[in-house]
């Protein structure tokens, strides 16, 4: 099954010359004005235009080269100024949060745990070039509005006998052979999710057997024109649990009632598709998975994983031309429309699962996306993460950072590090704490994790204005948040077959430094012909000085009659001196 | 991809210049000394004259206030460095007398003519590798000039005027050191006229374009005519003259006709 047909394949394509991406308008009209149009195009009758040519030079040092493998094993060679490392793993952070509190000492029953999951990067050849709207920001976002509806009602939630425990999960890196599921699921297997830790109060491990089933949200910004979204399932899975995984998706239906949003069936025999659920089958084929996107066959976005999945394209930006930034911000679009709609039907439908009953009335009406935040989250990932719900949401250490960024936070997932998060992880895991956590009366510098009580995490946001002026409240926020390594298992174990394919081995290469730093640049070429006259003209002046200057040393004494100056003397030309 | 333009170019500017040193000075240790030390007497003239461009900051971006200041700066090192090097013509004389019973002085000290033009190829290399250098560096690679719309004969004219301001430094050495001896100022002046008129035929340059190359000739030949004025001056003022230039070209017959 080929489900990206639009797809060219591009990306995987080794071009084996540097490709540089120039986005910058004046950089464009220079390539094209000074350069191409003035010195290369062709008239329509030409053959070539005459020298000289436009040329331009591309420079990109890459250390790494040939594979994964080789590159870490290069890398492991020590030279007399330390390491010498010239890739580094892809990977950054996934983000969850747990509906119940189950510290370690409590019982966590199997089949107990609702996983709802959706991923958070694109991949992307150019850091800040690919927006990936529809790619995964649509999908994290419906995700991160049923979590804000859902947290409404936890307490009665919390309150519910046997109630079933809700996970939300972020993954990153699924653009690069799912780092982030494969290294969730690894950690589940070893028994270190959520927290790796073996004293104080922590949360009870979540194993794959405590997973009782998962949801996952991928692409759902393009919908056909019936508005209706398609329910993916895994034919090997149905085998096992067609009854669960009926029961997943007549749940979703039926919560999808009275909203603008239909859910419907996608043919059972298809395969599933490329979605971080295959990660969880491929380990445990036995946990119902049922996967909501935008296509039952083909990818209606062909723009996967593109350049050009723009805002744009999924009604993201439809504003009326003239809108003030501020009224953008609160503009709700078309698309921030469809997605609050699908939030409501999906945390509905969590809430019914975990608690076993339908939602009364007024709790169904609590259970209800707020449209708002939809466009808001929309706007400051995809137009400008200079907006009010990111600043409220960042920590005062990266407020000034924030300040300063023009361009939306980039969807690519980079390079592993144990201390760096990327901004995208962040500000998912930010909003997640301000959706889902309880406003602490703690200052700055107090709002920090308890020795006591591991399973709650702190994190100081900016918060709200105060009243008028530039200062803000600040939040204090006490959550269930937590963040875990996205970094592929292959990287962990010990003596891994990088041949076997197994698990993701995406390596990125380090980059030349501050002298052989990325930089293009454009000249022009002389013809052959002017280049060999100065070159023959320059070698005759060379020989004939040479000839010249010799002779006249020579006969220096005849040509200049020596005066001298001072003795007076006058000395006569003699051949034999 | 422009080597060659590069080595067309270095041949151009140093060819005549590597010739001179090759056959008329490289022998002679003293002479490479006195070179040498001409070379860092423009350097200092340079250092003066890019300190005044510094310190008067509304005229740092017009090119003929330096050119002037820089033109008047190298005249008067070079009369200091004829000051010194008068001065130093016994201690010179000593180091190189091998011996001490030598009573015949060397001809390089009876000859005057021949430390002045020493020190003015020196002043010249110098001065040539300034203007040029920059320019080579350029040359080297990947691409040749014009993308903004310059002209592409910038390279073959920088080289050509470089190797003009060589020779002319060269002759002008001759010209001004002789014209010291004998307290002649006005060819004194008139060298410091020379060098301000071809300083000032270069700020001509300034108006080329890929479209109007034309220009540099305005520049070139005029350099070139008072290159060719300038030597003939020094010519006749190192003692040359047409009829020994005839007896040097028919002297290998003249030789035997001695015999």
């Amino acid at each position: 099954m080929q489900w990206n047909s639009a797809g060219s394949g591009l990306m995987r394509e080794d071009l084996g010359i540097p490709v540089f991406a120039l986005s910058d308008e004046s950089d464009v009209f220079k390539v094209l004005h000074k350069c191409f149009f003035k010195f290369n195009l062709r008239e329509k009758n030409e053959t070539a235009r005459e020298y000289p040519l436009c040329a331009a030079e591309l420079n990109t040092k890459m250390y790494a080269a040939i594979d994964t493998e080789t590159c870490l094993r290069r890398s492991r060679h020590f030279s007399f100024l330390g390491k010498n490392e010239l890739c580094d793993p892809m990977g950054d952070k996934n983000n969850h949060v747990t509906m119940l509190n189950i510290p370690q000492n409590e019982t966590r029953a199997d089949d107990s745990v609702i996983v709802v999951g959706a991923r958070l990067d694109s991949a992307s050849l150019f850091t800040l070039e690919y927006q990936a709207s529809d790619t995964s920001v649509t999908g994290f976002v419906s995700l991160l509005a049923a979590m804000e509806a859902l947290w409404k009602v936890k307490d009665k939630i919390r309150k519910t006998k046997n109630a079933k425990d809700i996970m939300f999960a972020f993954f990153h890196g699924e653009a690069y052979d799912y780092i982030g599921s494969s290294s969730m699921v690894y950690s589940m297997t070893q028994g270190t999710f959520p927290q790796d830790l073996d004293h104080g109060l922590h949360l009870h491990k979540i194993q794959l057997q405590h997973i009782h089933q998962l949801v996952e949200l991928n692409q759902v910004g393009y919908r056909d024109n019936e508005g209706s979204l398609w329910l993916h399932t895994d034919p090997n899975n149905r085998k096992t649990k067609l009854a669960q995984i009926q029961k997943m998706i007549d749940g979703l239906q039926d919560a999808t009632q009275g909203l603008n949003v239909t859910l419907q069936e996608a043919d059972a025999t298809l395969p599933l598709p490329p979605a971080s659920s295959q990660r969880f089958l491929m380990e445990q084929s036995d946990i119902p998975v049922v996967v909501v996107t935008d296509h039952q066959t083909q990818f209606t976005n062909k723009f996967y994983n593109s350049r050009l999945d723009l805002p744009e394209l999924i009604n993201a930006t439809d504003y009326s031309p003239d809108l003030s930034k501020a009224d953008k911000y609160d503009h709700v679009t078309k698309q921030a429309e469809l997605i609050a709609e699908l939030s409501t039907a999906l945390a509905r439908y969590l809430y019914q699962a975990s608690t076993g009953a339908a939602p009364d009335a007024t709790t169904e009406q609590t259970l209800t996306a707020n449209s708002s935040t939809v466009t808001h989250m929309l706007y400051c990932f995809l137009v400008s993460p200079n907006c009010e719900l990111f600043k409220e949401t960042v920590s005062p250490v990266n407020a000034e950072s924030l300040k300063t960024t023009v361009l939306p936070y980039p969807f690519y997932v980079g390079v592993y590090s144990s201390q760096q998060t990327r901004e995208l992880s962040t500000l998912v895991y930010s909003l997640m704490a301000r959706f889902t956590g309880d406003k602490v009366d703690l200052s700055e510098s107090d709002c920090k994790e308890n020795e006591n009580d591991k399973r709650y995490s702190y994190l100081y946001v900016q918060g709200t204005l105060k009243g008028k002026g530039q200062e803000r409240e600040g939040w204090c926020l006490k959550s269930l948040v937590h963040k875990s390594d996205a970094l592929s298992p292959a990287f962990i174990i010990d003596g891994y077959d990088w041949k076997s394919g197994k698990y993701s081995t995406w390596t990125e290469s380090r980059w030349g430094g501050e002298s052989d730093s990325i930089r293009v640049r454009l000249f022009l070429v002389p013809s052959k012909q002017l280049q060999v006259s100065i070159l023959v003209f320059g070698i005759v002046v060379l020989v004939l000085s040479l000839l010249i200057v010799y002779w006249c040393s020579i006969h220096a004494t005849h040509i200049f009659t020596n005066r001298l100056t001072g003795s007076g003397t006058q000395s006569t030309y003699s051949p034999m001196f | 991809m422009t080597v060659m333009e590069f080595f067309g170019c270095t041949f151009i500017t140093f060819g005549p210049p590597f010739a001179l040193f090759l056959f008329t000075i490289a022998r002679d240790p003293m002479r490479v000394i006195v070179l040498m030390a001409s070379g860092f007497f423009w350097l200092c003239a340079l250092l003066m004259s890019s300190i005044v461009w510094f310190a008067m900051v509304p005229l740092r971006d017009h090119l003929a206030f330096g050119v002037v200041c820089s033109v008047l700066l190298q005249e008067i090192f070079r009369f200091l460095f004829y000051k010194i090097l008068r001065k130093a013509n016994d201690g010179l004389l000593a180091v190189s007398q091998q011996t001490t019973e030598q009573h015949v002085t060397p001809k390089d000290f009876s000859n005057r003519h021949i430390m002045a033009y020493v020190s003015g190829l020196g002043f010249g290399v110098i001065a040539g590798t300034f203007s040029i250098v920059n320019v080579l560096a350029d040359m080297s690679g990947p691409g040749t000039i014009g993308i903004e719309g310059d002209s592409k004969y910038f390279f073959l004219t920088s080289a050509c005027l470089s190797l003009c301001i060589i020779l002319l430094h060269m002759c002008w050495g001759v010209i001004f050191f002789s014209a010291l001896d004998k307290k002649q100022w006005i060819r004194v002046g008139m060298v410091v006229t020379a060098h301000m008129l071809f300083a000032c035929l270069s700020l001509v340059n300034q108006a080329s374009s890929s479209d109007n190359s034309e220009v540099y000739l305005g520049s070139l030949i005029p350099s070139y005519l008072l290159l060719f004025g300038s030597g003939v001056a020094a010519f006749l003022t190192a003692g040359g003259s047409l009829v020994n230039l005839k007896a040097a070209l028919i002297c290998r017959r003249g030789r035997y006709e001695i015999e």
